[in-house]
């Protein structure tokens, strides 16, 4: 089966901008190693009380998710809605327990619990935008931006959707990373290359926080306008080599044994050597939003030729890839790997590939 | 039988009725309840509340002492049963699907009192508190190579699960899925349903004049479901047939469901749309059914709309008066007991039911099992948020 889908409609927000073009300004490392949204603007529809209620993570949502939808301009009543998470809405789940332990089961909040509960971002996005099809929120580890991707193609391609609103998205709390640095892994310093298996000793990325969403619609319905860009999942054990770059999720975590091992599999795949792509320290680390920015990255490199820096690569793969692409990609395959051991890929092809298929 | 066929090959289920797919027939059969008085919270914060615990016996140990992964071994109990009874042991290259709202959380929430409380936090705490764990855990122990995938719609978390399982191997991108739902009492869920008023100090009583608000529980239900190919190869008995799944979203409030019941209606009708049966076919609905006000009036209207005049002569159940909410796992309990209901040919009793609110008078509802024939039954599940979700089942030829 052909699941290559069309995108119609990006959005995105971050501590670098709001606009694709905003992520190739970005100088990698971002300084510090905690990078914040300062304000998200208005969203179309949302009042600015309902907004004040909303955890971060629901507003940067909302406003990635009405972008892509504008951008696409295109409106189907069986769109599906999906939101792919690491960790939810953990501000509001943080006051909702320190309401708990302060006053009692009888002061907690149940604004703090309503807008803390996982799906909380993508029932606000249903209700702004009037989405009732259906969709859910896919809970992942460092892939799940690209699993998230590659579920609702194949999705589309099987017409349980006429296209999907598919996004990801991280709100920075406190006690998150105070967990991961209890485990020894988030640091503030940028390793000196990627990947770098996880040796358990507190090196890792800054961490960063955003939202990114996509309009996947089905090949057919582009009669009128062009896509942005093509995407296609990928098994890597079905993959034969041929993109003109790979960007790879690896960001110093303990996930990074199994990019290594999926980098190891891209480049025996054949083909031509590949350049590769780090993305993650541009952004810093913002777990299953990190892999979602990582298609950004792709769909800008092809959309538009957009050019990334590079980032020194772990002396085992790096004669296996060139440090640099030599000219503007029109194919580019984003793979990322979670700590659970599961790898995502998917290919990004410039839509001047669109007539050939 | 063709390929595209999704059988049920095994089932397995733990909740407040204890652990395993015959005790659950016997408290079907037998009208009994899981729920019991429980204290929740600490110190001057303690208090009771009817809930479905799972018994001591089943699961030895205290919330507390299963902070980090109580969720996970629920789930787990629950696929090492379905996959008993499908016949796989040592493991194969199913996929997992999980759904969950808060998975193992309330290890995240005892880290975070410890670290408030300025000590070290035990750092075996967070390992395993994200949602995804709980499929991990399951994968790991039952050597199940396949994918892994964990959705969260609120409550209709289970039902998401095994519809979108369903759906996977339909389009032929699984063969094997073990597939179901998994939730944990624990003080976070409990407190934040206490603020939202919506818990009762009694007995629930669904779709009752006298409902005031729902019962919490916990538990675990997975289904194996394959395509006929893989069963046929196998020789594994197929136990019955999911036909079909439907899903909406009410676009509505984040809490409360829409009183016109018209996204339950939506999902049902597209769950019946992908089964291709018409709506008069069905034997009996599996109703949601929390006792709450809303809820109750919002599923009343919906399979009003579906159904009309026949809602009278199709009987209805909701077995949360037996199992408590079980919030992310209800779906998939509720899965197991339609399937039941197919093999067994009972109506699941609607506990503690003993006056049908009169704004519900098509119903036919009751708090004793009823013997009837049937060959095809759905399932709904409501979640915050408006994810609602239904599935269909159809009885295997003997």
């Amino acid at each position: 089966m052909n699941e290559t889908v069309g995108i119609s409609g990006v959005g995105l927000i971050g501590p670098w901008g709001t606009e694709l073009s905003s992520l190739r300004t970005i100088r990698r490392p971002l300084p510090g190693s905690v990078n914040l949204v300062d304000t998200v603007p208005p969203v179309e529809g949302v009042a600015k009380n309902d907004m004040r209620r909303m955890s971060k993570l629901t507003k940067f949502s909302l406003f990635a998710a009405r972008r892509a939808m504008a951008a696409a301009n295109r409106y189907s009543d069986r769109t599906g809605l999906f939101v792919g998470l690491t960790h939810g809405p953990t501000t509001h789940m943080v006051e909702f327990h320190d309401f708990l332990f302060d006053y009692g089961p009888d002061m907690a909040s149940p604004n703090s619990f309503s807008n803390g509960v996982t799906n909380a971002p993508l029932s606000s996005i249903s209700a702004l935008l009037k989405m009732t099809y259906g969709g859910t929120t896919i809970m992942g580890y460092e892939n799940n931006g690209c699993n998230v991707l590659s579920y609702c193609a194949r999705a589309i391609s099987a017409s349980h959707y006429e296209a999907c609103l598919a996004g990801s998205s991280e709100e920075y709390a406190p006690v998150v990373h105070d967990a991961y640095k209890a485990c020894g892994w988030l640091g503030s310093a940028a390793p000196g290359h990627l990947p770098w298996p996880h040796p358990g000793q507190g090196t890792g990325l800054g961490v960063s926080e955003g939202s990114a969403f996509f309009v996947l619609e089905p090949l057919s319905t582009f009669t009128d306008k062009k896509p942005l860009c093509l995407f296609a999942p990928v098994d890597l054990d079905e993959y034969r080599g041929g993109a003109d770059a790979v960007i790879s999720c690896a960001s110093a975590g303990p996930h990074d044994g199994y990019e290594l091992a999926a980098l190891h599999r891209i480049a025996t795949a054949g083909g031509e050597k590949p350049a590769i792509l780090f993305t993650k320290p541009l952004f810093g680390e913002t777990f299953g939003l990190g892999a979602m920015l990582s298609c950004l990255v792709a769909c800008d490199m092809v959309a538009n030729g957009a050019r990334y820096p590079a980032f020194p690569i772990h002396p085992e793969i790096a004669p296996l890839f060139e440090p640099q692409a030599k000219g503007p990609a029109s194919s580019v395959l984003v793979v990322a790997a979670g700590r659970d051991g599961q790898v995502s890929a998917g290919l990004f092809s410039a839509p001047e590939r669109f007539g050939a298929l | 039988m063709n390929n595209n066929d999704v059988c049920i090959t095994g089932m397995g289920i733990v909740s407040a009725l204890g652990a395993g797919v015959r005790a659950h027939l016997d408290a079907l059969v037998n009208a009994r309840s899981g729920l019991a008085p429980q204290m929740l919270f600490e110190e001057k914060d303690k208090r009771e509340f009817i809930c479905g615990m799972v018994p001591h016996d089943v699961l030895p140990h205290t919330i507390e002492e299963t902070a980090a992964n109580r969720a996970s071994l629920l789930f787990d109990m629950a696929c090492k049963e379905a996959l008993g009874q499908a016949g796989i042991r040592g493991g194969c290259g199913a996929d997992v699907i999980v759904g969950t709202t808060a998975g193992n959380f309330h290890g995240g929430t005892l880290f975070y009192k410890q670290k408030r409380s300025g000590g070290t936090p035990d750092r075996n705490l967070v390992a395993g508190f994200l949602p995804s764990a709980v499929a991990d855990f399951a994968a790991s122990e039952n050597r199940l190579t396949g994918r892994r995938l964990t959705l969260s719609s609120a409550c209709a978390s289970g039902t998401t699960a095994i519809g979108h399982a369903f759906r996977m191997i339909q389009d032929g991108r699984s063969s094997m899925i073990c597939a179901g739902g998994a939730e944990a009492l624990c003080p976070f869920l409990a407190a934040g349903f206490n603020s939202l008023r919506l818990l009762s100090r009694n007995p629930c009583k669904p779709f009752d004049a006298a409902r005031d608000g729902l019962n919490l529980g916990e538990g675990a239900a997975a289904l194996v479901l394959e395509n006929a190919e893989s069963a046929r190869v196998r020789g594994a008995k197929t136990l019955a047939y999911v036909n079909g799944f439907g899903e909406a979203l009410e676009a509505f409030h984040h809490t409360k469901s829409n009183p016109d019941g018209s996204g339950i209606s939506a999902a049902l009708l597209k769950a019946i749309d992908s089964a291709s049966w018409p709506a008069n076919s069905l034997d009996h609905v599996h109703l949601h059914g929390t006792a709450t006000v809303f809820n109750d009036l919002s599923e009343y209207n919906a399979v009003k709309a579906v159904f009309g005049s026949r809602l009278a002569d199709l009987p209805v159940c909701s077995t949360k008066s037996m199992t408590g909410h079980t919030l992310g796992g209800a779906g998939a309990i509720s899965a197991v007991f339609a399937v039941l209901s197919l093999s067994a040919g009972i109506v699941p009793p609607t506990l503690n039911h003993q006056t049908l609110d009169p704004q519900f008078a098509e119903l036919s509802i009751s708090a004793t099992p009823r013997a009837r024939r049937i060959a095809r039954a759905a399932t709904t599940s409501l979640g915050f948020g408006g994810e609602v979700a239904c599935l269909l089942f159809e009885k295997a030829p003997l």
